[in-house]
């Protein structure tokens, strides 16, 4: 795998967001643009959701169903996960250290957003569709709240 | 809130002052001597070391006396200049700041022309016109503005305090008591103490503001573990934009020794009891924690703001920083201290 698709932290906050929104049987991106969210407090911008299904996707850690945009982790990712996942039942405890297991770098401060590396568009996957489910995801939000 | 500040404990924190610059080892010392009778010959010889001193002081005077007369040197390498000091920031790389020596006020205002009592350690103290300086007794000499409490001077001002106070630029009189606290001070009577003194609204100091210190003047004066002492009465919480930002800044506190907490995110997708991301449910854990920390723990909030380079806000944040708004507005958690660490 060359240095295009080496695996960056905003890849790992995407890989547990998909993990924990398909344990509820989520697997459409509003679902997982909350995940991220309540594990983050931030909400995944185009770019890291657009490098990170790509580069997820060539590392053999997710499913990408380009139809109805669904996603899902794959045997090789669950296998990595769940037992952290087990050991602590905190979200961004199993995000850094999912980050350790697979050697990625971590977050640092100031560094760029949008990050230069995260410029890999996946197939299919536009602006467009991104804020549909980003707008669904906060819709859904301002509901509950009301 | 505010009260008359523990004048007897300031004159405590004086005599301990006073005890380190060595004053009352000499006394003490002097005790300890006084029952031991000298032998005749060292008496002898402090008499010959004494004659022989004398002789030599007389020879120096001589020669001085055949010197024509000159003013004594001023001190013109420090006027007019801009001084340069390099201290550590909150953040982990160093950051260079300029101040401008004030000319006009001149070097007799150092220490407010008494430097034997005085005590201003590295010269910052000199800004303005009687500002930054404490007296050998521990209380207060000059009189101190709003303005300079909230200028990038305030470090001068700390020193006021009882020593060994901080600054962060603009921010308003962040102040550390190293000294108060160090004494056992409470921090009611250090922060009372402080905000009448420097004209602060009653209030306005936390222990939350107090733990920038050690960031701002890090190796320099304030001690993290000393501020503890006093940030420790209340616990700290930051909330911000980016969990990856808040556990960060989170992670730069704790190297300064200062605990502080996050909100941990809890999974809420168990096989029992699973629930939605983005559900009331799920919203009002997150609610829960603050609300269980600002209100009924009473800590302190540092809010560290959004993430620059996101165009759409997290409603998690948002929910955390409405709730915080109202519940300050309300008067039902201390002031949210907000505060950027630049990234």
């Amino acid at each position: 795998m060359n240095d295009t698709y080496k695996l960056r932290w905003s890849d790992i906050w995407l890989l547990i967001s998909i993990y924990l929104a398909s344990l509820k049987n989520e697997h459409q991106l509003k679902n997982i643009i909350g995940a991220a969210d309540a594990i983050n407090h931030a909400i995944i911008n185009f770019e890291e959701f657009s490098s990170g299904l790509m580069r997820l996707s060539k590392h053999g850690l997710i499913n990408v169903d380009s139809n109805l945009w669904h996603c899902g982790c794959t045997d090789k990712a669950i296998q990595i996960i769940e037992p952290i996942a087990k050991k602590n039942s905190l979200s961004f405890y199993l995000l850094k250290e999912v980050e350790k297991v697979l050697h990625v770098e971590p977050w640092v401060p100031k560094e760029s957003l949008p990050h230069p590396e995260n410029s890999l568009l996946y197939p299919g996957f536009t602006k467009e569709i991104y804020n549909k489910e980003v707008s669904a995801y906060v819709q859904r939000i301002h509901l509950t709240i009301k | 809130m505010a009260t008359t500040p523990n004048f007897s404990s300031i004159e405590n924190f004086a005599l301990s002052r006073s005890f380190a610059l060595g004053k009352n080892f000499s006394l003490a010392a002097k005790k300890e001597i006084s029952h031991l009778t000298p032998s005749p010959i060292l008496r002898a010889s402090e008499s010959l070391a004494t004659a022989l001193l004398q002789t030599l002081g007389v020879i120096l005077l001589f020669f001085l006396l055949l010197q024509p007369l000159e003013p004594w040197p001023s001190r013109p390498s420090f006027q007019n200049h801009a001084w340069e000091q390099t201290f550590p920031s909150s953040s982990s790389h160093l950051e260079k700041t300029t101040y401008a020596y004030d000319a006009a006020s001149g070097s007799s205002l150092y220490c407010n022309g008494d430097p034997v009592n005085g005590l201003d350690p590295d010269g910052r103290c000199v800004e303005g016109t009687s500002a930054g300086w404490a007296n050998g007794n521990g209380s207060f000499a000059g009189t101190y503005d709003s303005l300079q409490a909230s200028s990038t001077f305030a470090y001068g001002l700390g020193w006021t305090v009882g020593g060994a106070l901080g600054t962060i630029n603009g921010m308003a009189a962040s102040l550390t008591t190293r000294p108060l606290a160090a004494m056992g001070q409470g921090f009611n009577e250090v922060t009372d103490f402080a905000e009448e003194n420097l004209n602060l609204a009653p209030g306005s100091l936390t222990a939350a503001t107090f733990m920038f210190a050690p960031l701002a003047v890090a190796g320099e004066v304030a001690k993290a573990e000393t501020v503890t002492k006093v940030a420790a009465e209340n616990p700290i919480i930051v909330v911000g934009e980016g969990m990856q930002k808040v556990n960060a800044f989170s992670q730069e506190m704790a190297e300064q020794g200062i605990s502080t907490r996050t909100y941990p995110a809890i999974n809420m997708n168990r096989p029992i009891n699973p629930n939605v991301y983005g559900s009331l449910k799920s919203l009002n854990a997150n609610r829960s924690w603050l609300d269980y920390w600002a209100k009924g723990k009473g800590a302190d909030v540092i809010d560290i703001g959004p993430q620059p380079g996101r165009s759409i806000s997290s409603p998690y944040y948002n929910m955390e920083v409405q709730n915080l708004y109202l519940w300050e507005q309300a008067n039902k958690i201390n002031p949210v201290i907000r505060f950027d660490p630049g990234y």
